[in-house]
């Protein structure tokens, strides 16, 4: 009989599955990264947890540094064509106003954090996109989608996709409508599980250490079920605020407000699961 | 071949390098796929042929069914449950504490066996061994080929490409 050395590589997945699922993030994680068919495992147990434990991502929004809203998106499913997570608002409906205008920047995702309510995630604050990433709010209705890329493990490219509708009715009809404005909701965030990848080259983390090198504001996250935003700053400008009521108005607005419907054409963009490129490891190689 | 197998309470297991075990039938049972077979088949004294198992593995194997063989047989329903809650106990966390390789066997042939409980705790100690390790490390502790390839590393940047389409 002969008798192969056995590998953890040449486990059946029903068993490799079983181990991964005793794993924790962080773990699952580094597992990703070890072989191809670690990363298929451990994206499916990922998805598991992010599921189970119920982690989900915080997004702020802003424009000009204004306009400050935490939005809460919960997992949603994996998108079995790519690999690629989804998330959803956990909250219906969130408008969030900004502006279209000239004189303005866009407005922006300042941060996508991890929320959990377990310790498995140990970087909880840490802010997974390396630069702010701006959205235009130039069209007037529709949905877009905003995608963009992360560095990970110094030189990996990871992209995320923002996908938001607009609409330049406003959601009260006593609110004086002013040109320009916009109200935006978040439909989906996207991005493949590598996304999560702690960044672990040296240069990497002196990075990442550099940008989250601030006095941090501990702060309770906002509520976005009563406000969706935070504008006291500007509120002298006399701009009327219309936080988002639960009854869409009619008067004023010829369709329904929101027409939720998540575009799926660009998908195919979406690729595969990203596999992690470790040059130092040519070597291991024959 | 042995002619006591109609003790009754007794079956034979054969591992894959012909050593037979006389194995007392609620020992063998704590397999359930022996437990089956034993039931399929009821009384016999033709020996089972286990191919999937070497004599060293099935040794151990049966060791761990002796010792465990008043436990309750496992259910199927909690599942999910028990494998989360139920630590590993001294005594397995002993019987465990082997080579990788034997490790590997066990948990191999708890799987072929179905032997639920050890294949759980068998999993767990693995799980244990990768916690908190980095991609590298995990390579060299259990011997795996990084099977990125150059070209697929060149296939994913070029497919990333799209990020920069805005």
């Amino acid at each position: 009989m002969p008798f192969t050395p056995s590998s953890l590589q040449t486990f059946p997945d029903e068993i490799l599955l079983m181990i991964f699922s005793e794993a924790d993030i962080p773990t699952l994680l580094s597992l990703s990264n070890v072989c191809k068919k670690f990363r298929r495992l451990s994206n499916v147990c990922l998805a598991d947890k992010f599921k189970e434990e119920n982690v989900g991502l915080n997004l702020t929004f802003g424009q000009e540094h204004k306009l400050r809203s935490n939005v809460k998106m919960e997992f949603h499913h994996v998108d079995e064509t790519n690999g690629n997570f989804v998330f959803q608002p956990k909250e219906e409906d969130i408008q969030l106003k900004y502006y279209h205008s000239p004189m303005l920047k866009s407005p922006k995702i300042y941060k996508v954090a991890l929320h959990d309510t377990t310790q498995a995630i140990t970087q909880k604050d840490a802010n997974l996109i390396q630069k702010s990433v701006g959205f235009s709010v130039k069209s007037r209705e529709g949905n877009h989608q905003k995608i963009q890329y992360v560095y990970r493990t110094g030189y990996l490219k990871v992209p995320f996709k923002f996908i938001y509708s607009i609409i330049d009715i406003p959601p009260v009809n006593d609110s004086k409508s002013r040109g320009g404005e916009r109200w935006v909701t978040p439909l989906s965030f996207e991005c493949p599980p590598s996304f999560f990848y702690p960044n672990d080259a040296a240069v990497h983390r002196i990075f990442k250490s550099m940008i989250n090198y601030k006095p941090t504001i501990k702060k309770q996250q906002q509520s976005i079920k009563n406000s969706t935003i935070s504008n006291t700053t500007i509120k002298q400008k006399q701009i009327q605020r219309t936080s988002f009521s639960q009854e869409p108005q009619v008067s004023q607005i010829q369709e329904p407000i929101l027409q939720i419907e998540v575009i799926h054409e660009k998908k195919k963009l979406f690729m595969m699961p990203l596999v992690s490129s470790r040059r130092f490891n040519l070597g291991a190689r024959s | 071949m042995t002619s006591e197998s109609s003790e009754g309470k007794k079956v034979t297991l054969k591992s894959c390098d012909d050593v037979e075990f006389k194995v007392e039938i609620p020992v063998a049972s704590r397999s359930i796929l022996l437990k089956n077979m034993i039931e399929d088949v009821g009384e016999t004294d033709q020996s089972i042929p286990l191919p999937n198992v070497n004599e060293k593995v099935l040794k151990k194997v049966l060791e761990w069914c002796q010792h465990h063989v008043n436990d309750p047989q496992p259910t199927n329903d909690d599942d999910d449950s028990r494998r989360r809650n139920t630590e590993i106990d001294d005594w397995d966390q002993r019987f465990l504490n082997v080579e990788q390789d034997m490790l590997f066997e066990i948990i191999l042939a708890a799987n072929y066996l179905d032997i639920k409980p050890l294949l759980d705790i068998g999993c767990k100690t693995v799980a244990n061994m990768i916690k908190g390790k980095s991609p590298e490390e995990i390579r060299n502790t259990f011997n795996i080929v990084n099977d990125f390839t150059p070209e697929e590393e060149e296939q994913i940047r070029k497919e990333n490409e799209w990020a920069e389409d805005r």
